[in-house]
């Protein structure tokens, strides 16, 4: 019995899981348990049959992507098999359609692309040779809207700054796992995040709503200062919605001053049963992927990509 | 006579389990340095092997894996004290669990046996 996998033929016998036969013909795949839970030996399924223990604990898009665990895996004639690497995704035209100011420093760009995202993942752009990742905001069909923000002498700002409905530009993706699952629908949702780092919890945010979530969902926004804190008035107007400014320097008196980690852990000090949404400065990310599991969120449940200055994604 | 795994409760014990295991692991000031820093999300992987192994299940892991992957850690001063410290806090999950302790001496049977490897000897 043979099944494919990236594009080769590979021999298999009766009863036999894919990644045995992929390691016996010598495939260079990843693996380590061999029992369906480190999610070492990932594989993208183009067609052919996937029991559900292959993709059980997989991230929602890695799922949706095609996603499975070859040691879960039968082999199968009808099994098409790649490699699942993410950087192997194509990079696609892009046209912006729109770009308006947020803040004095962070603007909106709306881009049209032929890319199925879901809020809260992130896409790569290149524009003049150089390369960022962005959040998703928004996205509606071939719409999508990313928050950026101007950094004087920034390379890519310079860019963004004179930026203008029409330009070209290319996209890779999506990337990322932080996106709202709608198999929780009553579990409280935290949401943490630091300048636009704002951008996917908007995005989870707004799915979440639009999903029918019942659960408690608190948002806490931190910024350098209140000036910083951008979409304040949406935010404060959104039904079911507990939203908490946060800023260092406050000039506003509804900010509560300092971290919006800080802010959130002393509201919420229990954080059993939540799903934990965090992005910002890779300082802030990894202080809140700690002190969140400590305080009763599981792993499982605390997404975040971490967000590095200019936009690079880690 | 059902395996150690069946008896614990296979995966879905090992799913009640590791979040416990590691928050107490990384609420533990004798070990916690040595988690500085550390993705949770490839960690949460780690720890559901790790904890799969030990309870008797399946897994393919190799003495050599465990060398190569603790090296960096007993450069940094790993050694007996940490790695008893880790088959406790296995202890006390398991006891929280309501596992029985003549099945929590078995699982830490298994861990013992990865000692010298872990601690690269």
């Amino acid at each position: 019995m043979t099944f494919h996998f990236e594009g080769r033929k590979i021999q298999a016998a009766q009863g036999e899981t894919v990644l045995d036969a992929l390691l016996r013909s010598g495939e260079p795949v990843g693996h380590g348990c061999k029992a369906g839970v480190c999610q070492a030996c990932l594989v993208r399924v183009q067609s052919g049959p996937v029991p559900p223990k292959a993709r059980q604990g997989l991230a929602l898009p890695v799922a949706e992507q095609g996603g499975a665990l070859s040691c879960c895996l039968k082999a199968d004639e009808a099994l098409d098999l790649q490699p699942f690497r993410e950087e192997d995704l194509p990079w696609v035209a892009a046209k912006v359609t729109r770009v308006r100011h947020l803040s004095p420093d962070v603007i909106e760009v709306k881009i049209e692309a032929d890319l199925a995202v879901r809020p809260g993942q992130f896409l790569r752009v290149k524009g003049e040779g150089m390369e960022r990742a962005y959040s998703v905001a928004e996205t509606t069909g071939s719409l999508h809207a990313f928050h950026i923000r101007l950094i004087p002498g920034g390379q890519m700002s310079a860019l963004w700054a004179q930026v203008q409905p029409g330009a070209a530009l290319t996209l890779q993706g999506p990337f990322g796992r932080s996106v709202y699952d709608p198999a929780h629908p009553d579990r409280p949702l935290l949401l943490i995040g630091s300048g636009t780092g704002l951008a996917p919890l908007w995005g989870v945010l707004n799915d979440a709503l639009a999903q029918g979530h019942r659960g408690a969902i608190s948002l806490y926004h931190g910024a350098a200062s209140s000036a910083g804190l951008y979409y304040r008035d949406e935010l404060e107007a959104m039904v079911g919605v507990h939203y908490v400014p946060c800023a260092d320097a406050v000039t506003d008196p509804r900010d509560r001053p300092g971290s919006p980690l800080a802010q959130a852990l002393q509201d919420h000090p229990d954080l059993t049963g939540y799903a934990v949404y965090l992005c910002g400065s890779p300082g802030l990310v990894n202080a809140a992927q700690r002190q969140c599991f400590l305080a009763g969120a599981d792993m499982q449940d605390i997404f975040s990509d971490p967000y590095v200055p200019q936009g690079v994604k880690a | 006579m059902s395996t150690l795994f069946e008896q614990i409760g296979g995966e879905a014990a090992v799913d009640a389990a590791v979040n416990k295991f590691y928050r107490r692991v990384l609420a533990d000031d004798r070990v916690n340095e040595f988690f500085e820093g550390v993705d949770m999300e490839r960690q949460a992987a780690k720890q559901k092997a790790f904890l799969t192994m030990v309870f008797g299940g399946p897994h393919n892991y190799t003495g050599k894996d465990m060398r190569e992957g603790h090296r960096h850690l007993v450069q940094r001063g790993l050694n007996d004290s940490h790695f008893d410290a880790i088959v406790e806090n296995l202890g006390a999950t398991l006891k929280d669990l309501g596992v029985a302790d003549d099945l929590i001496a078995q699982v830490a049977a298994i861990a013992e046996t990865t000692r010298d490897d872990v601690l690269d000897r």
